[in-house]
């Protein structure tokens, strides 16, 4: 089936992108510390460093909690199915 | 019942859509208007995933709402087939009818010129109700298959919805509120053209005969009043007929369409998506501001 086929695609492309996003996720945490632990005197670029991080952090946690869902929703799914 | 195939693509199209946001988000770039587009795509990828997983929860709401309005409507025919075929045996016998007399009066030499200003005045009216009936035979042939495709096409919409960078957010909302409100509102068309010709022809011509009749028990010669009066009737049954069957439809329709496009407007078609030149000229738009400063 086509529409099959087309899912499966785009599941592994979502895998490929998970990969990707912890692996900015561990950059952006480096570039963010070696922004914020630097000795200079820009307090821009500092702030940036700490932008870089909350925001790495942030998302990460919103991956996480939206993965717990969505696995949850599917092990509710599928009791649900064996139940019936 | 929807296939599962479908609701998995909206699913995965939507997923993608919530790690691309978090992969935007991510990035360990200095300029914040690209990264403002990760919470962007994550609040799009989760309304996705909940229209998504609400598609079931829709399709028992719609039924629920059909029979609730079927039961409230004081229509007189409960199926709309009934209905229908009454619409078009009457719009078929007008049509006939006005065809017929054109076309007797015109075979005659004498009656001629009577007949070319019978099919000048006529000829809009049949023209008209040519159209009627073409369009009340497109609806009774999409009433016939709207019952089990209206949940596909929902499920489409909700799958462009759930496209990415919000490129089919328009198309797919107003897939979604055109399926809803057409199963809600088509079947009962019909019923309510039917309803539109016998208030308004009862009230406009039958009335005032049985008003005259009930008048003239007392007074027989009263009846007299009757032979102005049914001329008049006859038009004013003409005129209902005209109105319910041949403008009602298309008022209707425009109704029809004004409530998709306010549900479309209320699902998200208003929002717009990221543009191109976003990506491009917003980051050079900031670093040369950086540079100016």
């Amino acid at each position: 089936m086509p529409i099959e086929a087309l899912t499966t695609t785009i599941a592994q492309t979502t895998t490929i992108i998970s990969l990707i996003s912890i692996a900015l996720f561990g950059l952006a945490w480096i570039v963010g510390s070696l922004l914020r632990g630097s000795p200079i005197p820009f307090k821009e670029w500092k702030e940036a460093g700490h932008g870089l991080q909350q925001d790495a952090l942030k998302s990460t946690f919103l991956a996480s909690i939206f993965s717990a869902i969505v696995s949850l929703i599917a092990w509710i799914a599928s009791v649900l199915a064996s139940a019936a | 019942m929807v296939e599962g195939s479908m609701i998995g693509l909206a699913h995965s199209l939507a997923v993608l859509a919530y790690f691309l946001g978090i992969m935007m988000q991510t990035l360990p770039i200095p300029w914040k208007s690209i990264r403002a587009y990760g919470p962007m795509l994550m609040w799009d990828a989760v309304v996705a995933e909940i229209a998504t997983a609400t598609i079931g929860l829709v399709q028992i709401l719609v039924l629920w709402v059909s029979n609730l309005l079927q039961q409230s409507i004081d229509a007189p025919f409960t199926t709309s087939s009934n209905a229908m075929a009454i619409i078009i045996s009457q719009l078929s016998a007008l049509d006939s009818s006005l065809f017929v007399l054109i076309a007797t009066l015109s075979a005659s030499v004498i009656l001629a010129p009577v007949a070319s200003a019978l099919s000048s005045i006529l000829g809009p009216i049949l023209t008209w109700t040519t159209v009627a009936l073409i369009v009340w035979l497109i609806v009774q042939s999409i009433l016939g298959f709207l019952h089990t495709i209206w949940i596909s096409l929902y499920t489409l919409g909700v799958i462009f919805l759930a496209i990415p960078f919000r490129l089919g957010r328009r198309l797919g909302s107003t897939m979604m509120a055109t399926s809803i409100v057409l199963i809600i509102m088509l079947p009962f068309m019909p019923s309510l053209a039917i309803w539109l010709e016998g208030n308004l022809g009862y009230h406009s011509a039958i009335q005032p005969i049985e008003d005259i009749i009930a008048k003239s028990k007392g007074n027989p010669l009263k009846l007299l009043k009757l032979i102005p009066q049914l001329p008049v009737s006859v038009a004013s049954l003409m005129v209902s007929v005209v109105l319910s069957l041949v403008i009602f439809p298309f008022a209707y329709f425009f109704i029809v369409s004004m409530v998709a496009r306010s549900l479309a407007s209320l699902l998200g078609s208003n929002a717009a998506g990221p543009s191109v030149s976003s990506f491009v000229l917003t980051p050079a738009w900031e670093l040369g501001g950086k540079f100016t400063k």
